[in-house]
């Protein structure tokens, strides 16, 4: 009796259901008094409805299939959204990568170092009556230009 | 036909099959969600709910494991769900019970609990602890088999059940005294 009333303490200070399982498997199991103190099968029945005592089952398969024809009623139009929803979307981000691209690189559109080339340009340059090597320097995002003259060695 | 042979038929297509599962499993999934509910309205919606997913869900199901378990698996969550809505509807009704009181002056509302447990003893077990001594009891279920139904671990299923059979016990017990 001491060792039963021993071991349902540990039952309930023991904080892993493993342990606690253990000693029901182990102790309580095989204990005649502590079985004692558990319900049987049969009595534990006895608080429950059993299946032959449920009647009128006849409207769940009907429901069901109601239930389910709803469903698919209500899915067609969510998954036809969707499908829309999608193309539209995909549309929308064409159009605009299109219009930029338009915008960016379209014709009429010249790309501004381009245009500065064309706008600047030395054909000879001469230092002392004498042909001279150019270097041109355009510093990015602005509009000054820095030449550099030296005489052909 | 067996259960896997009718589950195959119905992944090809055949609702028919369905219903024949539908018809074989209808009054254990009842009884069971009324043993867990206590209301019968709220465990054929249950059911038919349970069974629902269980179509939707057909090429989910693992051939190896037993078919009862699997939809009594999910009709256990779908039962937690009446009982979770359940639970929101009486939190509203106390609040709207206690402004109208407060705006009236008298208490007008009332409400009782519609179609108590099938067992009023049962009310003092967990969801958990009940589905377990009722699977046990009803079904003859062993603790591995409860823990598939429960989705935990054999070990917890089976302290589930010792302490159901144990809270039970004392409760018998103290009524016949």
């Amino acid at each position: 009796m001491f060792k039963c009333k021993f071991i349902d303490f540990l039952f309930s200070v023991l904080p892993i259901k493993r342990w606690q399982d253990f000693l029901v498997r182990r102790h309580l199991q095989n204990c005649t008094v502590c079985q004692r103190r558990l319900v049987n099968s049969e009595d534990a029945r006895r608080l429950f409805v059993p299946e032959n005592r449920i009647e009128d089952l006849e409207g769940i398969w009907p429901a069901i299939k109601l239930r389910q024809a709803k469903e698919k009623e209500e899915k067609l139009p969510a998954q036809r959204r969707r499908r829309w929803a999608f193309a539209t979307a995909f549309l929308l981000v064409i159009v605009v990568s299109a219009v930029w691209l338009y915008l960016a690189i379209g014709p009429g559109k010249e790309r501004p170092e381009q245009s500065s080339i064309e706008q600047f340009q030395i054909n000879s340059i001469e230092i002392d009556n004498e042909p001279a090597q150019a270097f041109v320097y355009h510093p990015r995002d602005s509009k000054t230009y820095f030449v550099w003259v030296e005489k052909k060695t | 036909m067996n259960d896997n042979q009718l589950l195959r038929e119905c992944l090809h297509g055949n609702t028919e099959k369905f219903k024949v599962i539908v018809e074989k499993y209808r009054g254990k999934s009842v009884a069971l969600a009324l043993n867990i509910l206590g209301n019968r309205q709220d465990a054929e919606d249950a059911c038919q709910e349970a069974f629902l997913q269980v179509y939707s869900h057909l090429n989910n199901f693992d051939f190896k494991r037993s078919f009862s378990n699997w939809l009594f698996s999910i009709l256990y969550k779908r039962c937690l769900d009446q009982l979770r809505k359940r639970r929101r509807f009486f939190v509203f009704f106390k609040k709207s019970k206690a402004e109208y009181e407060e705006s009236a002056g008298s208490p007008a509302l009332s409400f009782s609990k519609q179609n108590p447990l099938p067992h009023k003893l049962l009310e003092k077990l967990s969801p958990k602890e009940r589905i377990s001594l009722c699977l046990w009891a009803v079904e003859g279920y062993t603790g591995n088999e409860i823990s598939e139904v429960l989705r935990c671990s054999p070990s917890t299923a089976r302290i589930h059940l010792y302490k159901a059979r144990k809270k039970i016990k004392s409760l018998l017990e103290k009524e016949h005294v």
